[in-house]
Order: C-alpha cells, then structure tokens, then sequence
C-alpha cells in the first residue's frame, strides 16, 4: 500500500526518522547488583549440550553439502539421457520396465 | 575472576569452559555483558531486559560447544542475543492473551505535535519524549515477531542485510523479503496515524 499523497508521504517519512531516533535514544540498561552471580547460578545448574566441539563436522552439515552435488550430478545424469537418440526408448524403458534395471543397464553403457 | 584468566583470550576461555572449568565462564561474562544488554535493552521492554541477557548467557553455555574459533567471540555472542531477543518476541506473541492495544491518547499527541513542527530544531527532544517511545513500542508490537526483529536491525539499527542475516543465520534473501514485508506494514500504520490526524 503506497501513499499517493506526497504530502502524507513526507509526513510518513518524517515520522519514521522520529522513530528511528526514538530508538537509538533509548538508554542502556545496565546489570544490576547481583546478576552476574545469577548468570552463574543459573550456568552451573544447567549442562553443556553434547553437540559436537569445535572444529569436528557434523554429520548434518555433511548431508546438506553432498546434496547439492548429488542433485547437480542427477541433473547432469538426466540431461544427458534425454540428449541421446534412443531416449525415448528409454523414458518408455523406465516407466514400462524395471526402472533399476534399466539404469543399470544405460549406466554400464556409459 | 580469576587472575590468570584475564590474561587470556575469549576463545582460550571457551576451551577451558569446555573442558569442565565452568567457573571460567565468569570471565566471559564480564567481558561481554555491556555488550549483551545493549543488543537485548534495544530489542525487548526495559522490565525483562535482566532475564533476556541471563538467558543469553545461559545459552551461550550449553552451546558454548559449537562455538567454532573461527569468527570473534563476540560476534557468536551477539548472533545467539539478537536470535534470543526473536526467541522471547514468538514466546510473547504465541502467549498474548489480550488483543493489541490502540495507541494512548499521548502518542497520538506526540504524533500530531511532531507532523506539525516544522523545524527540526526539536528533532532531539522529540525523539527522547517517553511518547516517541510509546509510539515505537505500539508501531513494532503491531507486527509479527520476524518482520518486528528485522524491522529493527535493518531500519532502525541500521544494519545492513547481509549483517542482519549474519545475526539472525537467516539467509540474506529472507530478511530482504523480511525487510520490505515490515517497511511495507510499519509504512501502513503511520499511514493510518496521518489519516486520523486528518490530513490531507
């Protein structure tokens, strides 16, 4: 929703920098007396995750980062087929035939 | 805090934390609390800035772990304060009991006084007035936890995309979606404010 109005549009444009500095002139807090030994109260009754430290690979990160290459290599697999003559032989191959069998077939021809 | 652990570096401490000594996580907590309240006290109300931050810091502890050397301490830390601050704004909308409230008789004051001032001389005092705030707070609890947290860090923090989406471990296409989502329904709320001040 646009304001027509150049009028309304520059009093919009002038609220939102009273806004924005609204805002950054809003006061610091600081801790008070007696958090920090809260924080460590709270710190010493809880326990560290048993996430993996720093610095090992995680096996989840390894999953996404083989995905994109597996679906570029299934991509470049499914171009290249549907590229060669007898590929409508093929299509027909994979839906009327045993699928698995049939890449395995075209696979060993490669 | 001992004297000893002063001496070391944000990621030595880290290690040390990891390997048992929990006590050595005061340290770390000295070092970066200023740092912590500032992002917490400009994302949530004054009364639960204490409980925000010690929750930041609770946080950084169980997933003290995952903490990878490769970036500063600090910038890990203030990504975790900026996603606890979105954590606490799903947990406060999931929980509203009481619809959203129309703005108080004095920040629509505030509003008119300042679309009709036309120096802006005042522009300081304005923006300091308790009604400036009220307006802002009424304004940012009018959207959705995600375009209220991106709201901030873009437009009113000032940060770029790729920074925010770097805090909030979004990717930078979602908070440019984000961000023009919220630009677009805050733009709608003033819209409604200069309209009831009868504008033209």
């Amino acid at each position: 929703m646009k304001p027509a109005n150049p009028v309304r549009k520059e009093k919009i444009r002038k609220l939102f920098e009273h806004l924005q500095a609204a805002h950054r002139s809003q006061p610091e807090p600081d801790a008070g007396p007696g958090w920090r030994a809260g924080v460590m109260r709270a710190v010493s009754r809880s326990r560290p995750s048993d996430r993996p430290a720093a610095g090992s690979f995680p096996l989840d990160r390894l999953v996404w980062r083989t995905a994109m290459a597996a679906s570029l290599v299934a991509c470049l697999l499914v171009g290249y087929l549907l590229a060669q003559p007898e590929s409508a032989d093929l299509v027909a191959s994979l839906l009327f035939d045993d699928p698995a069998e049939t890449l395995v077939a075209v696979l060993s021809d490669l | 805090m001992a004297q000893a652990e002063q001496a070391l570096t944000d990621a030595e401490i880290v290690r040390l934390v990891v390997e048992g000594k929990t006590d050595a996580f005061e340290t770390l907590v000295t070092r970066h609390q200023a740092q912590v309240f500032k992002i917490v006290g400009r994302h949530v109300p004054r009364a639960q800035v204490d409980e925000v931050a010690q929750d930041v810091f609770v946080r950084a502890f169980t997933s003290l772990a995952t903490y990878s050397e490769q970036a500063p301490f600090h910038h890990w830390l203030a990504s975790l304060a900026v996603r606890t601050c979105y954590g606490f704004w799903r947990e406060a909308y999931r929980s509203r009991e009481t619809p959203m409230s129309a703005l108080s008789e004095e920040g629509q004051t505030w509003v008119e006084h300042v679309l009709t001032v036309q120096a802006d001389r005042s522009f300081h005092q304005q923006a300091a007035a308790q009604e400036a705030q009220t307006v802002l707070h009424w304004a940012l609890d009018q959207l959705s936890p995600e375009n209220r947290t991106v709201l901030t860090l873009v437009y009113l923090e000032g940060l770029s995309i790729r920074e925010a989406a770097a805090l909030l471990n979004w990717s930078q296409v979602n908070v440019k979606v984000r961000a023009h989502r919220a630009r677009l329904r805050l733009r709608t709320l003033l819209l409604g404010l200069v309209k009831e001040r009868g504008s033209p």
